[in-house]
Parts: structure tokens; sequence; C-alpha cells
């Protein structure tokens, strides 16, 4: 299952112009603010109208400007999980979740969604939460629910943006495992944006695409980025996570042992 | 400001008593006069929300000139006095208006018709609505209409679902402040509609009809419109406000990023 | 004479001019305003302000403390409710008025006389509380000896609006939304309508009062405008505006 993202959107005078690709491994989006990760991960989704260039997922042609193809997002299958977690705050967590199962797209019957809906929470434990309204949530708490909702749909592809920034540390810490957990099984391609290079090491990334200024700036697999950055962002992003500078240089991702590094810090 | 607010409504108050209330109430204008208003007002409402909303929506979605274009028309009526507003309804709806051609063959005679009262309210309450709306469409987080289409849902599906649920507070406050400027509507309607008992004559023009003749009738009438629009107006501010404590702040978190 | 109030508070003479607000009844405006221009000239220390709107809501601005100096009412009613209460003296009739029948220019429902007043499919009338609206009535009232007990109904039918403003009422006619309005002769006077006679015996007579606010700043200068109505120029403007002057009415 391969993925191609080539896409070029221009909004007033920001123009992202990128091209990313990869497989069933997660791949990682870093960059500073305002240098187009959400851009980008938007502009997958569908979001964007007036997006040039080609999104293919396992053989599916999502857009083609060429072609003139544009898939809304309802017709993409991705699952995407914004910044704040997306969650509708005038639903409970149940309704949150099996708003995607009531959709035009996957309609299913009042006691088999109640059921998904359920098995689901059930897997992200939270399934003590259902009656909840989202403020009543802490941010753990939210981030898997929006999880959840996002996987009850079974997505082809996984869109999460920055899904740790908002935690305190512990609760990073936690949700940094669980997600390293949860994309473990590798049943479908995930693209994450993050600011921490912890979460490159825990999510097993199989690459990492350096945005700047709507440009990739450097990509390839985390170990080749944290050993010889091109620019003073990497640098700066891998330095930022001392506990992996003492990693071989030769330690490829697939050694990386999926939540380790968070348990053997300090 | 409170007080320049506050004192006229207060003198008109003190200027009246309890039986001058009741004797306004008795009138034989009052009764229709409310009715026709409640009509009316009724009927302009239900056009403001079917016609605005769709309206709000775009002008929130988009931005550049030509929404800034629109939202210059849609506030037109406010900054023009309503007079001329009566006016240019009749240059476009009236006998000899714009529009005669093509009215006058299907036999729509629109001047001083219960209609043309519709019209005017709506032409001059609209603008309150459609600005209010389209303020609190684009509050709303722009990440979860994405979330709800990459859920499975179709633009209608969204905006029913999400969009609208989210907007109703800024929805149903736009609407109060619209149906109260619609039921003071007075000066298009009484050009465009006329002013006859029990098909033109709204409250406001039955108020105005009684000080050519007698102030005491047209205080009491006024101090009963005035309490049946504090009536009205009560609830129609009440939810809003809960259910934004409802919603709680959820809907505001989100932070842009890179 | 001018002497004999060179020494009054007032005095047209001195510098600055003095202001005297005149309130009338909105059907004089253009009368008045004619009149204005022959009075300053006649006197030129004095500057008169003219106010117009209903009779009923001048009389209400006296009542509650109006800096008025003249009142000139379309309605005598309106007037003796201001002399009963001790605000108004000296007053007098100064102009009659009658009604007519306006049509738009076209004449779209084809009303050739009075009793074609069925036939207009939009008809505008002043409301019963004011004047003209009150006279309207009156006239349809009396109208059953000429044209049969059927025709007041048959025109009130055609009644579409009632308007509190008898120039409100004027402008449905010029523009073309009413086929025929009932107005004072005057308001028929200038405006892009056609008129219509009201069949003299059915015809009323609206009387015009003037007279001085008590209390007023300026009784002087209030005077000689009641004074100055009385003049000849004074009346051929009124006249030429369509009032009846005293002076010429038939056998008055």
């Amino acid at each position: 299952m391969q993925w191609t993202a080539k896409v070029r959107v221009q909004a007033g005078t920001f123009v992202l112009d990128a091209s990313i690709e990869g497989g069933l491994a997660p791949v990682i989006l870093v960059g500073p603010n305002g240098s187009g990760k959400t851009t980008l991960l938007r502009a997958i989704a569908g979001a964007h109208a007036a997006v040039q260039g080609r999104v293919e997922a396992g053989g599916r042609v999502l857009s083609d400007s060429e072609t003139g193809v544009h898939l809304p997002p309802e017709e993409r299958r991705i699952g995407y999980v914004p910044q704040g977690y997306g969650l509708f705050p005038h639903l409970t967590v149940a309704a949150n979740v099996a708003f995607g199962l009531s959709g035009k797209a996957r309609r299913m019957p009042g006691a088999e969604r109640r059921q998904a809906v359920g098995a689901i929470l059930e897997r992200m434990g939270c399934e003590r939460l259902a009656g909840r309204l989202p403020r009543a949530l802490s941010g753990g708490e939210q981030q898997r629910v929006a999880l959840a909702r996002a996987l009850v749909t079974e997505p082809g592809m996984l869109l999460l943006d920055e899904p740790l920034a908002a935690l305190d540390p512990a609760a990073r810490r936690d949700m940094r495992r669980f997600l390293a957990r949860h994309l473990a099984d590798r049943a479908r391609p995930a693209i994450v944006a993050t600011h921490d290079a912890r979460d490159v090491y825990a999510l097993d990334a199989a690459a990492v695409y350096a945005l700047e200024d709507g440009c990739v700036s450097q990509s390839g697999p985390p170990s080749a980025l944290a050993a010889r950055p091109a620019t003073s962002f990497v640098a700066e992003f891998f330095a930022l996570a001392p506990g992996e500078q003492a990693r071989p240089d030769d330690a490829g991702p697939a050694s990386v042992r999926a939540g380790e590094p968070a348990r053997s810090g300090p | 400001m409170l007080a320049l607010l506050a004192v006229p409504m207060v003198a008109l108050v003190t200027a009246s008593s309890w039986e001058e209330l009741v004797r306004g109430a008795r009138d034989a204008s009052f009764w229709p006069a409310l009715w026709l208003s409640a009509r009316t007002t009724f009927a302009s409402m239900a056009l403001v929300v079917l016609g605005g909303t769709p309206l709000a929506w775009w002008m929130a979605a988009r931005e550049g000139r030509w929404v800034r274009a629109v939202e210059m028309i849609v506030d037109l009526p406010v900054v023009v006095p309503p007079a001329v507003v009566g006016l240019a309804l009749l240059e476009a709806f009236g006998r000899n208006g714009l529009f005669s051609p093509v009215l006058a063959p299907l036999g729509l005679h629109l001047p001083f018709t219960t209609a043309a009262v519709v019209l005017a309210q709506v032409v001059v309450a609209a603008p309150f609505y459609v600005q209010s709306a389209a303020a609190a469409f684009r509050r709303t987080d722009a990440d979860l209409l994405i979330v709800a289409r990459t859920l499975g849902q179709s633009p209608a599906g969204t905006f029913l679902r999400v969009a609208a649920p989210l907007a109703l507070p800024g929805l149903l406050a736009g609407a109060a402040l619209s149906w109260a400027r619609a039921l003071g509507e007075f000066g298009a309607t009484l050009l465009f509609a006329g002013n006859l008992a029990g098909s033109t004559r709204t409250m406001p023009l039955a108020i105005y009809t009684a000080l050519e003749a007698d102030t005491q009738v047209a205080v009491s009438l006024a101090l009963a419109l005035a309490g049946a629009g504090a009536l009205l107006l009560l609830p129609l501010r009440a939810v809003p406000a809960m259910l934004a404590r409802r919603f709680g702040t959820t809907a505001r978190r989100w932070h842009r990023g890179g | 004479m001018a002497a004999a109030q060179a020494c009054a508070p007032d005095s047209p003479g001195a510098d600055p001019p003095v202001r005297l607000a005149v309130f009338a009844a909105s059907s004089l405006t253009e009368a008045f305003g004619d009149v204005e221009g022959l009075f300053e000239a006649a006197h030129p220390g004095v500057d008169a302000v003219l106010s117009f709107a209903g009779s009923q809501t001048l009389r209400l601005q006296i009542e509650r403390g109006a800096r008025a100096d003249v009142f000139a009412s379309a309605d005598p009613a309106q007037m003796a409710l201001l002399a009963g209460a001790g605000l108004v003296d000296g007053e007098r009739a100064f102009a009659y008025n009658e009604l007519a029948v306006i049509v738009p220019p076209g004449n779209p429902a084809g009303i050739e006389s009075f009793r074609d007043l069925p036939r207009a499919e939009r008809l505008v009338v002043g409301t019963e509380r004011v004047p003209a609206g009150a006279y309207a009535r009156q006239i349809l009232a009396a109208s059953a000896g000429l044209f049969g007990p059927g025709f007041a109904k048959a025109v009130t039918d055609r009644i579409v609006s009632e308007e509190s403003n008898v120039r409100l009422v004027r402008a449905k006619v010029e523009m073309g939304e009413a086929d025929a309005a009932i107005v004072y002769r005057t308001d028929a006077v200038g405006g892009r309508v056609r008129v219509v006679p009201v069949p003299a015996g059915l015809n009323v007579e609206a009387e015009y009062v003037i007279a001085a606010v008590s209390g007023g700043r300026r009784p002087a200068a209030a005077r000689q405008w009641i004074e100055f109505l009385g003049s000849r120029e004074a009346q051929e403007a009124l006249a030429g505006r369509g009032f009846v002057v005293p002076g010429r009415r038939g056998g008055g």
C-alpha cells in the first residue's frame, strides 16, 4: 500500500509546494509554525478546492489537477484529527464517534452503530466517557475520542495534526505510548505532524519530511536527518531530544521499539 | 448612555397609568394591529431566516472583493432611511416600477397588501440577521467542518449537523434583533404598503395614527407594544446565552499551526 | 406704526433679526412658503421660521411647551383645544379650503367625475382622525342624495389605505400606486396629478384658523404675521395655491 501526495496550494501570499510519499509505516511532518504542515494535511484530506498536483493512495487517485479529478473529503476515506482534536462540542462522546457512521458515506443501522461505537471506545479505553460532552474531558481523553471517531470509519489513511502538542508532559507521555501502540499494527498509512523529535522515534516513523516556508527542506529516514541535518531547523529539531543523540547513526527506524524512548528517558 | 436609553421608556411608563394601559389594550385598533404585526413579522422572519442563512453561510466561507461588495449591499437598508427604502420598494415593485412588466400580467399588485408589509419588513430587518449569522459562521472552527466532511458528511449534512447547531446562539441572537427591527418597522411600510386597519396597519402605524387623534391612546398602545416586544425578546435573548454556556469553550480551541 | 413699536423688545428694526416661529398645518406648506418671502420683504427685521406638521401634532407640541409664536391650524377643533387651555388667543379664520378628487396624470381607472369614484381599484384617503379624512367621510355620507344609497359603500370598499397625513395621500397618487384619492383642493395645485371636482352641493368648507401663542416670545412679530395674512398680497398668494380667501368667498 503506497501513497503519494504532490501538492501545490496558494493561500494569499503563502505558497505550499510539497511532494511527499510513503507506505504503511508512519511518516512524520516537522516544521516551524506556519511552514505549511496543516495546509498539507488539509489538502490531502480534500479541504482545499483549489489544489494543484496529484494525491494517490493505494492505487486510488484522490485528486489530480491534470485530469481534473477532485474527490470531495467525504469520498476520500481519510481519517483526519486536527489540532485541538476537532470534537463536535454540541455532541456527546458517543454521538461524536457515531457521527461517521450516520453520514451518507457509511450509514449503519442503529443497533450495529451502537455496537461499533461501544467497541471502539472500549478499545481506546474510554467507554466510561460515552455520555459526556467534549468540554468535560481532559486533553488526553479528547485525543483518544477523536482517534476513536476517526478509526471507527476504518479510513484508508490517517492524518494526525500535532496530536500531542496541547497535552501536559505526563499526558503526552501516555498518549505517545498509546499512539505508538495503535499505529504499530500498520493497518493503514499515517501522516503525523509534530513538534517533538521524541515522536519520530516513538512512532517508529519510516521517513521524516521537514517543511520550511511551504517547501520540503529535507527528507529521509529519521537517522539520516538526525546525523546530517541540512538546515538549522532540522538540526535544532533533533537536538531537542537529547536522549536520541546518543543513538548510533546506523540504528534504522525499524530497530526503534515503539514507545521505548519515552520510557527510557531520564 | 444607559440612562439615555432607559429614561425615555421610563418617562413613557410614568406618563401613563395602569388604567390607561388597559384602555390602550381595549382600544379598537389594538388587537387587529397586534395580530397583524404578529402575523407579518412571523412571515418576514421565516423569509429572513430561510433566505438569509444561505447568504450568511456564503459570506462567511469566502473573502475578497465580491464578499465585501455583497456585505455593502446587505448593509445598505440599515444606512438608508426607512422611508427611502419604502420609496425604493415602490420604484421596484410599484405599479410603475421596475418589475411591473413582470408582475402586472401575473395579476400581482404588491402595494397596499399585507404581502407588501412583509416585504418591507424583510428588507429592513434582514441585514441584522445576515450580519449576525455570518459573524457566527465565521467564528466556527474550520477544522470541525473539515472533520465532518472526512467523516462522510456531504456539504449540506455538514451544514445541518455541525455548522448550524454551533452557530445557533449567533443565529438566534441575530433573529431576535432582526425580529425587533421588523416589529418596529414604520417608514417603509407607510410608503410601500399604506395604512389600512386589518391589512397593513401594524402596531407602529396604529400608534402613529392614534397620535393624530388621541395622544393617550397612542401612549397606551406604545406601552402595550413595548410590553409585547419585551415578552418576546426575553426568550430570544435567553436561549442563545444558554446554548453558549452548554457548548462551552471547546469550539474556540484551535491554534493556527504549521 | 413702525415708530410705535421701535421700543418693543422684539423691535423689527433691531439687529439681529427677530426669529418668529410659525407652526402651520402641512397643507399650508407651499402657501406659507410664498407668504414668508412677502412678509420678510415687508418686515426686514423679522426672520420667520416655518414648521409644518399635522395640526394635531402641532397642537400636541404646543401643549408640551414648544416655543411657537404663531399657530395656523387646518382643524378648528385643535385650535379650540388650545384656546380652552388658554394657550392661544385672538384666533381667527384666514382662509378656506375644500376637497377634491385627484387621479394620476394617466387616469388609469378612467375617473372623469365624482360619480366614477367606485371605478377606482385603489382609493386612498386620510384616516378619519385627520381633518381631510374626516371631511372625505362627511362628503361620502352626504352623497346618498345625489348618487344613491349604495354609493358611499361602493367607494369605501375601494379604500386600500388610510394615511395619517394628507401629503402622503397625494404621494400615493403621484407615484401612480393609487387610482384616486380625496385631498384638499390646495393639494391638487402644483402636484403631478389631475383634479376631478367634488360637486358643489357636496363639498365642505374647511376653515383654517390662526392665533398667536400665549407666552410666545415675539408677540409683536406674531401680531404682524397674523395681520399680514389679511393683506392683499398675502391673500393673492393663498389664492394662488388654491385657497379660498375671505374677500373672494362667494357672498362672504
